[in-house]
């Protein structure tokens, strides 16, 4: 199921119980969006962080990705809770 | 070390690797006469979830093709403290450097590893050692065994510190000095790191280039910060401050063997200050760089022996207790001791503890991306921060952001969290950096249509109504040029 170099091969094939299944290659798995590139290269996100003993912002451009840019107010809160009720 | 090692060929201005310069070192090379290669953002852990290492060996060939001489800036194993840097780096370190052929290898003086009664643990940030006649004589171990594991001539880097200067210890530059002539090092001239002390109340830079034996000083480190709550960090998050551009001038002119000046930027920051933003800084430091003295100083003579203040009289912790204490509460663990209460009282110690916060965030939003995303946009960002936390006080900070990626995914499966889809997007992203560290294909379950969950992720929005059915992905580990995941997502009505 590999896909050919170059490409990446989407196969639908039907396992036994119905199951659909997809092949991705990991790196495309890893770079789903244009964060990448903040993000670094696979080492420089899975890896040890780079030298540094001040503020880190990676956290802030994720948390700011899904801020509204016209409230700045995060998009609808649904879906979930703690159900510790903090 | 061999008197020679301390006069180093002048090598020039260089940069702080990161793979997005690559393209502009390759095309714009007369920008750069030394690459400065940081081992361990090369490395990744040899299994998901282990501290045991392995190099991305693509990486490294890309990084020794590039044309230029090459250091090595050690940033995970700081040989300012009482615990030996870990024997477990040693291979990959070295071949890292059989590899690059560095003209000097440089490390922190700082301790990023305690040992608390019966274990170990890693701080996750550089911390200051402890200042005293014993410290000094920690650290020169540590750097004799790193000079001799390595067979390197090892520069020591001028560390950041947040903390106020206490009574109890030696003056920054002191403790330097003691060091490098005790270990007969060279010294690693961080001007930023001082920068950050003189604006947060420690010595001044004056005061400390007084208190160093210059000759000493092989390369000198420049970046730029921002200032939060009231202190200088040192984020490497742009240009040299202009003040402090021109004191390097003045700095540089006064160094006899100074062999490279090196400019440096978080990986983070490449995106908002440009690729451009580093050629331009590269060309300013290279107008100090050009301007400097060429008048070679004479050789060193043999180290004298070092000769402490009465510093030893006087009472306080140990650096093994010093390290204990400041590495448990800089991690949030509780400690009752006299030394905790003094540095309760320091507002340095609540940066510190900002900073790891940020770091060990900023290392699941990098590694687990989508399931960051879904946790926003659900929880919002306070609801986030409390689970983190949470997850912090159980589990002190790991070496690799793998590690903390599978780590944050076991304390998730124990917690009782409501997070539509939050499991299946989990297992997809850890299955996905196993799939990369270890080389073998990962299957995931999903009982939702995948591209149903993922691609709303992608664009920042909440999945919902997603198709019910039974669906598997297989991540294979061979790899494809990542511009292609469009194609990926492009191709999900063919799954119908």
């Amino acid at each position: 199921m590999t896909p050919p170099a170059g490409s990446a091969a989407i196969d639908t094939v039907p396992l036994p119980e119905r199951t659909i299944r997809i092949v991705v290659p990991a790196e495309i798995a890893f770079n789903l969006d244009k964060f990448t590139k903040a993000m670094g290269s696979l080492a420089e996100r899975l890896g040890c962080r780079a030298c540094l003993s001040g503020a880190d912002c990676r956290f802030h451009i994720a948390r700011d990705y899904v801020i509204n840019p016209k409230t700045l107010a995060v998009d609808a809160l649904a879906g979930g809770s703690f159900v510790d009720g903090r | 070390m061999a008197a020679d090692v301390c006069r180093p060929p002048t090598l020039g201005v260089g940069v702080t690797y990161v793979s997005g310069l690559y393209t502009l070192l390759e095309s714009a090379p007369q920008l750069v006469d030394v690459l400065e290669v940081e081992p361990q953002t090369l490395w990744m852990a040899e299994r998901a979830g282990e501290e045991s290492y392995v190099v991305d060996e693509a990486e490294l060939r890309r990084v020794r093709d590039l044309p230029v001489p090459k250091l090595v800036h050690g940033i995970g194993f700081p040989v300012g403290g009482t615990i030996a840097p870990a024997r477990s780096h040693l291979p990959e370190l070295c071949r890292t450097i059989d590899l690059l052929k560095p003209l000097w290898i440089s490390e922190h003086l700082n301790f990023n590893r305690v040992r608390l009664a019966d274990r170990e643990f890693v701080t996750g940030v550089l911390l200051p050692p402890r200042q005293t006649a014993a410290g000094v004589a920690a650290a020169v171990r540590s750097i004799r065994e790193y000079a001799t594991a390595t067979q390197q001539p090892v520069a020591v880097e001028t560390g950041v510190n947040y903390l106020q200067a206490r009574h109890d210890e030696l003056p920054d530059a002191e403790f330097v000095a003691q060091v490098a002539v005790g270990a007969d090092c060279g010294i690693l001239l961080d001007l930023h790191n001082l920068y950050a002390n003189e604006k947060n109340g420690r010595q001044t830079i004056e005061s400390f280039l007084a208190g160093i034996p210059l000759e000493r000083v092989w390369e000198v480190h420049l970046a730029g910060g921002e200032e939060r709550d009231g202190y200088w960090l040192d984020s490497h998050c742009g240009a040299t401050p202009s003040d402090l551009f021109d004191l390097a001038r003045d700095v540089v002119s006064a160094l006899p063997n100074l062999g490279a000046l090196i400019f440096e930027l978080f990986p983070a920051y490449l995106p908002s200050f440009g690729v451009s933003g580093v050629a331009g800084e590269l060309e300013r430091i290279r107008s100090i760089w050009d301007a400097r003295s060429t008048r070679r100083a004479p050789a060193i003579p043999p180290a004298p022996s070092v000769r402490l203040r009465s510093q030893d009289a006087i009472p306080g912790p140990t650096p093994a207790e010093w390290e204990r204490v400041l590495g448990s509460l800089v991690v949030g663990r509780e400690d009752d001791s006299s030394l905790a209460k003094s540095l309760q009282r320091d507002p340095g110690l609540r940066i510190m503890r900002s900073m790891l916060e940020e770091f060990r965030s900023s290392m699941i939003a990098s590694t687990l991306q989508l399931t960051t995303r879904l946790l926003l946009l659900t929880l919002s960002e306070s609801g986030v921060r409390r689970l983190l936390h949470d997850y912090w006080m159980e589990q002190t900070p790991l070496m690799f952001a793998s590690s903390e990626a599978i780590a944050f995914r076991s304390f998730l499966s124990r917690r009782d969290v409501h997070v539509s889809y939050l499991d299946e997007v989990l297992d997809y992203e850890v299955s996905t950096l196993t799939a990369l560290i270890e080389g073998r294909a990962q299957r995931v379950s999903f009982q939702h249509d995948p591209m149903t969950i993922l691609r709303p992720l992608v664009e920042a929005r909440l999945p919902h109504d997603c198709i019910s059915g039974s669906y598997e992905i297989e991540i294979v580990p061979d790899g494809a040029p990542p511009n292609l995941n469009e194609e990926v997502l492009r191709a999900q009505p063919a799954l119908h």
